[in-house]
């Protein structure tokens, strides 16, 4: 076996490089981002390729953990790394990549803003210019059981009494959980958390920090204590406190939970073949508060081009490219990627494979941004630490509220 | 062979390890030093400026790395203090074992073994509080009600500590094992002869020349415990009172690109172990000093 190693390296090193016509000169553009396991991608940049003989496309597949790929990326680019031409950065990077003159803000009218969706293009932003494409995107959604709800002859709630109410006359009773969301502390924990204070009429924006500190901490103090209540009347365990998404997502597709906080991915779980629950759950907009808007908060990711890429005419065409309509809709057909373009809701090849994708488009279109900042770390450390401490009763979400304030009101404002 | 020349051929025998040393311990400790005299962050490049001591000055007054130092320290009092007794005890019995001891010796060093990241993700499954063995367990025997959250904010730091407690009492009985069996049969022998029963035979002849082996044993302990990350990284995140200070270290250098606070954190982190190794290599000279 051994003895033929070698000649097989040889023959294999010899056909590949017969394989790259000699003496043209390819443009290499590489695109570093998450790996995607659909094929979509591949499939997309194996077609660009073949359409564009002067360029190959490279696609540099990058961890799936988001702190992982921010990590790296702030080592490739605070090192000057060329040898990667874009990026696809998550939507509360921008800023902060932005600030630090890492990624070129886009040419004038590169995109017409009308055609995405408002959510996903309020985080491509910072001071005015735009700096990247919206790829795909994410928003908080309610699950329900609609059997259980049926049953029970409740509606589904769209303010927060109606939705505690159900959960004591439906859940309490079966000695389910009445309602599962992410409450550990991380990341996500802000996203459910920024919805439950949109959800009862207040923001965090830098400006009102500084014009009405005090009405800011009383829309937080009254957003954490939703929170708290849900623990203390028992509409969710304890145990919310450690789950993150995939935690809360288990026990409700096992059938122990009346409703669910998640993103649009649990979907697909919910109906897949090891859910309890399949057929008997329906999606909704999250509850809010009377005479409040529900708001759900953004995820997803944007691309963007590297302030070090050697050819940024190629890269920005490629970018055109992988987010334009026919890449969103192939992606979304086959790894179900949520498009930022409106018209791809409309696709009926996209509406085939994602029947859900209609329901999804009203959330989306109520959907919000996290503080934009080149300091956003920093800012969600601060409300993950409070909010978490007022979760396990440390201390009173009137305290925990102050904190927040106080310290985003350093951290948001230069 | 001279003298000088045998002295100059070690020296070029050595200098390559020197300079592999130089390469990937000393300069990478140095620029952090440096660094830590900065102001600098990634993300605003241009504010970049020397500010002597006033990292430090912050360090002082920043409550969270004081919170941090104190949980950290807390932790590893605790941590180390279980492994130590635990892993004499292990010791012991594996000293006692008389047959098939490298069977019982391997199993038993299985858990230093894992990866801790690894170790840590499996602790986190079955300390889960729905799908996890342990309240499975705890609920079949009929001892526990309401499922018990492990993880959550009362019993966080417990499940911390009992995971590394888990994890590393395996490598303190070894390193006493080690001691266990280089103490001279005779002194038993005697010991018996003049009729000492098993605790005065314990306090008076093991313990005294284990004391060497312990202090080796609580110095490599007490170092890794101080800079722990993975363990609690994937337990907990650092969440309900169990962020330490390499957790705190990661945030300001990868999450706040801070370059110049965290490296005077990692200098700070850096000096207390040092002089807790000091202090530890000191009573293990006066442990081995013969009375």
């Amino acid at each position: 076996m051994r003895k033929w190693a070698l000649p097989l390296m040889l023959a294999g090193a010899a056909a590949l490089a017969s394989c790259s016509p000699r003496g043209t000169t390819k443009t290499t553009i590489t695109f570093a981002a998450g790996n995607d396991p659909s094929g979509a991608t591949a499939a997309l940049i194996e077609e660009y390729n073949a359409a564009h003989p002067d360029v190959e496309v490279k696609f540099q597949a990058m961890p799936a953990n988001t702190d992982q790929q921010h990590d790296a990326y702030v080592t490739y680019l605070s090192a000057g790394e060329a040898g990667i031409d874009l990026y696809s950065l998550d939507v509360i990077w921008t800023s902060e990549f932005a600030r630090a003159g890492w990624i070129k803000p886009l040419p004038q009218g590169f995109i017409t803003p009308d055609e995405f969706l408002d959510g996903p293009l309020g985080s491509v932003t910072y001071k005015d210019q735009m700096y990247a494409v919206p790829w795909f995107t994410d928003a908080g959604v309610l699950y329900y059981r609609k059997d259980l709800l049926s049953q029970a002859g409740v509606d589904v709630p769209a303010t927060w009494d109606d939705f505690r109410a159900a959960c004591r006359t439906v859940a309490a009773p079966r000695g389910m959980d009445g309602f599962v969301w992410q409450g550990a502390r991380y990341e996500g924990m802000v996203c459910d958390f920024l919805e439950f204070l949109w959800g009862t009429g207040g923001a965090i924006e830098p400006e009102r920090l500084v014009s009405d500190p005090s009405a800011v901490e009383a829309e937080i103090a009254r957003a954490i204590s939703l929170m708290t209540g849900f623990l203390t009347d028992g509409i969710s365990a304890e145990s919310v406190l450690t789950y993150k998404e995939e935690d809360s997502r288990r026990v409700f597709t096992e059938g122990q939970a009346l409703f669910l906080r998640n993103w649009p991915y649990a979907w697909s779980m919910a109906e897949g073949p090891e859910s309890k629950v399949k057929g008997l759950v329906g999606i909704a907009p999250l509850p809010h508060a009377p005479g409040c808007v529900s708001y759900s908060t953004i995820g997803g990711w944007n691309v963007a081009l590297s302030a070090y890429s050697r050819h940024p005419e190629q890269a920005l065409e490629f970018l055109r490219f992988i987010t334009g309509e026919r890449a969103l809709a192939l992606r979304a057909i086959k790894g179900a990627y949520l498009p930022t373009r409106k018209a791809t809701y409309q696709d009926p090849e996209v509406l085939a494979a994602n029947p859900h994708f209609a329901s999804f488009f009203e959330v989306f279109e109520n959907a919000r941004n996290r503080p934009q900042s080149p300091e956003y770390p920093r800012a969600s450390d601060a409300i993950q630490e409070n909010v978490h401490k007022a979760l396990s009763r440390e201390v009173t979400p009137e305290t925990a509220a102050a904190a927040i304030v106080k310290e985003l009101s350093t951290i948001l404002i230069d | 062979m001279g003298r000088k020349a045998e002295a100059r051929l070690a020296g070029w025998l050595l200098a390559p390890s020197l300079v592999f040393v130089a390469v990937v311990g000393a300069f990478p400790m140095l620029s952090q030093f440096v660094l830590s005299f900065w102001r600098f962050n990634l993300k605003f490049a241009e504010e970049r400026g020397f500010v002597g001591l006033a990292n430090f000055a912050g360090l002082a007054r920043d409550a969270v790395f004081w919170r941090d130092l104190g949980q950290t320290a807390g932790f590893t009092a605790v941590s180390v203090g279980f492994e130590l007794v635990l892993g004499l005890a292990v010791a012991l019995l594996l000293h006692g074992v008389r047959r098939g001891r490298t069977a019982v010796t391997a199993s038993a060093i299985l858990p230093w073994a894992l990866p801790t990241v690894v170790a840590a993700t499996m602790w986190s499954l079955l300390l889960n509080d729905r799908i996890g063995l342990v309240n499975s367990v705890l609920g079949r025997l009929g001892l526990m009600r309401e499922p018990i959250v492990w993880l959550g904010p009362r019993l966080a730091m417990t499940s911390v500590v009992a995971a590394d407690v888990w994890k590393t009492t395996p490598f303190v009985a070894i390193i006493l094992l080690a001691g266990l069996k280089s103490i001279p049969r005779d002194y038993y022998e005697a010991a018996e002869l003049d009729g000492a029963g098993w605790w005065r035979t314990f306090a008076g002849i093991t313990l005294p020349l284990l004391r060497p082996f312990i202090a080796i044993a609580v110095l490599f302990r007490a170092m890794d415990a101080f800079r722990i990350f993975d363990l609690i990284w994937v337990l907990t995140g650092g969440a309900s009172g169990t962020e330490t200070l390499s957790i705190a270290i990661y945030r300001t250098l990868f999450r706040y690109s801070e370059l110049g606070y965290g490296s005077a954190m990692t200098v700070a982190l850096f000096g207390i172990v040092f002089a807790m190794s000091l202090l530890l290599v000191r009573s293990m000279r006066v442990a081995a000093e013969p009375r």
